[in-house]
């Protein structure tokens, strides 16, 4: 059987599996056992394993529980509820201020957290009652909440990039300074829409009531001292990787620290809060890396099949211009993301394209940044959009399924102008870190 | 709930404690670097290895709990395919943690069951300046971690006894 048939029983096996709800890390796993055995025999199996190995043999790797548990002290301390009260009053007079204040908050949660589940449910359960308390849009509150809060992985620090720069073999602080204006880059083109939507119709996003408004300034002020030590923590997080005070995972568990600390002065710390942030953070790294032992598997045994050169040979012959090879790599991120999960894709794909990539002569650290917008729009896209789900979860009632994916559509076509932006002009990513560390 | 879901949950809520201790190590090697201006040997390598036991317990923990990602959205909508969707995933997943056990048995029994010349134990060893057998034990674990993920997924396979 030559490769080119193997490759498509492989997608195609992958597809049935997938869509017939068979966890995901077992089916890349298991194709990677068959593949191995029914190719080269037992012997073969053993690159399972030092895959694997090699895999957990990582200091970088660690970041990724720390940030969860820093996050998730954040959440169970209510410093998002605090911090949404502390802003919204600033709301005031504008049409459709609630909705700038809620992009504007899903920013500042973002850089205390690298994941995106939390904050939508957060976000879900904190702004969308109070915006369509107002009488907001229905469609525009929940976009601007899906699309803030998939924000967390665009806003350092981002799990996303962790994993990329692992994979492609890149500075991972390099990443977390190149996604930073393109971040707030997006956070702009939502706020501008917002504004843009609530000017031309002002019944789309009134502003607060009289009531809310005639809050004196002192009073507002004092809002804001609850959330002045957790952000503070999530600053000095950002500051000791992008100063080199310490690593990536020294600082994330100094994140954590400082959440615990910042949880104990507000007096929300507590040990049932210690445990259940531990197991969420047990939980999440279960999920995420057995699914990612299973691809690093599969992609192991592919390549010793010479899938990866085959692979790589298809993708050069598509066309002699490497905008469309770029282009061909941007879609299949995005139709991806249609059915799994970023951490899936990125597994996948990267092994095949990163090389050609970079043969091609793209920076690969803008093109974690186009990555990591892609998984923007496939975070919000029907019907696998996770975001979705997650604030279906934490919806109010009369919320449907139906309006959540309506809602999506006009900023999916923001997160595709921001995507075009970034792939037109790389110096958006790459300039501030070349400030920073300097170098071409 | 078998006996398996039951001792994965319970080893995961233990394992979780591991990363509290890294934060606690990771504190300390930064102040130990900057206030005492010396950096821990240890640090790194203990915390990798408190890391991986939460890494790898944690498969068989969501597998116990039923967290582990599926698209669902075919099997909602078809109730039918509920039966095949429950054999067709745990036959792949016994085809891959099988071979995933397998193959790290064969790497840890090489790793730890190493003698020296005079016949003292040698596992092998990270060759850092701490030389501790984090390599032994990552493979070590990994063949723990497997086979326990293994056995909570052949579990919910077999019939399931009415009590």
């Amino acid at each position: 059987m030559d490769i080119g048939t193997v490759t498509l029983l492989i997608l195609a096996a992958m597809a049935t599996l997938l869509m017939l709800g068979v966890p995901l890390a077992f089916v890349s796993g298991s194709i990677a056992v068959v593949l191995a055995v029914s190719f080269f025999g037992w012997n073969a199996l053993f690159i399972l394993g030092s895959r694997t190995v090699e895999f957990l043999d990582s200091f970088a790797l660690i970041a990724v529980p720390m940030f969860v548990i820093m996050a998730a002290i954040m959440e169970r301390s209510g410093v998002a509820a605090d911090l949404y009260r502390a802003f919204h009053v600033l709301a005031g007079s504008l049409r459709g201020g609630l909705g700038v204040v809620t992009t504007f908050v899903a920013v500042l949660l973002g850089a205390t957290t690298g994941i995106i589940g939390g904050e939508i449910v957060l976000l879900g359960l904190i702004a969308l009652p109070q915006m369509l308390r107002l009488g907001y849009d229905k469609r525009l509150a929940i976009g601007t909440i899906t699309a803030g809060g998939s924000l967390g992985t665009m806003i350092p620090p981002s799990i996303i990039l962790i994993f990329y720069g692992l994979t492609a073999e890149v500075s991972i602080s390099h990443l977390f300074l190149a996604t930073l204006i393109p971040g707030l880059m997006l956070a702009g083109f939502y706020i501008a829409y917002i504004l843009v939507r609530c000017g031309l119709n002002p019944a789309m996003g009134p502003p607060l009531s009289p009531e809310e408004r005639a809050m004196p300034a002192i009073e507002k002020l004092k809002l804001f001292r609850g959330v002045a030590l957790p952000m503070l923590v999530a600053g000095g997080v950002l500051v000791s990787i992008y100063a080199g005070f310490a690593s990536i995972t020294e600082s994330a568990a100094l994140g954590a620290f400082g959440a615990a600390i910042a949880a104990w002065v507000r007096g929300s710390f507590s040990y049932a809060m210690v445990r259940d942030v531990l197991i969420q953070a047990l939980r999440t790294c279960g999920m995420v890396f057995w699914l990612v032992f299973g691809t690093n598997a599969l992609i192991g045994v592919y390549n010793l099949m010479g899938g990866i050169e085959f692979a790589r040979t298809m993708l050069g012959g598509i066309s002699d211009e490497p905008a469309v090879i770029l282009s061909t790599m941007i879609g299949v991120f995005i139709l991806l993301g249609f059915f799994i999960d970023w951490i899936g894709i990125l597994f996948l794909t990267m092994p095949i394209f990163l090389p050609t990539l970079t043969g091609l002569g793209y920076d690969p650290i803008w093109f974690g940044i186009v990555f990591n917008l892609s998984m923007q729009i496939a975070y919000l896209t029907p019907p696998f959009g996770p975001a979705c789900f997650y604030l279906k979860g934490a919806a109010p009632e009369g919320v449907t399924l139906q309006d959540i994916f309506a809602a999506q559509w006009p900023f999916i076509g923001l997160q595709i102008l921001g995507l075009i932006v970034v792939v037109l002009w790389p110096d958006l990513s790459l300039w501030l870190p070349r400030l920073v560390y300097g170098g071409g | 709930m078998s006996a398996f879901d039951r001792l994965a949950l319970m080893l995961g809520r233990a394992a979780a404690w591991c990363f509290a201790a890294i934060v606690l190590v990771m504190v300390y090697e930064v102040v130990a670097r900057y206030a005492f201006g010396a950096p821990t040997r240890w640090a790194h390598e203990v915390s990798v290895a408190l890391a991986a036991i939460g890494f790898v317990l944690g498969g068989a923990y969501c597998a116990a709990e039923g967290t582990h990602m599926r698209v669902e959205l075919l099997v909602e909508r078809r109730p039918v395919l509920a039966r095949l969707s429950h054999w067709l995933g745990g036959i792949a997943g016994v085809i891959y943690l099988g071979g995933l056990a397998y193959a790290a048995w064969r790497m840890a029994d090489r790793a730890i069951w190493r003698f020296s010349l005079d016949g003292s134990w040698d596992p092998e060893r990270s060759g850092s300046t701490l030389n501790s057998p984090l390599p032994a034990f990552l493979k070590g674990l990994l063949l723990v971690g497997a086979v326990l993920f293994l056995l909570v997924v052949l579990a919910k396979l077999l019939p399931r006894r009415e009590r």
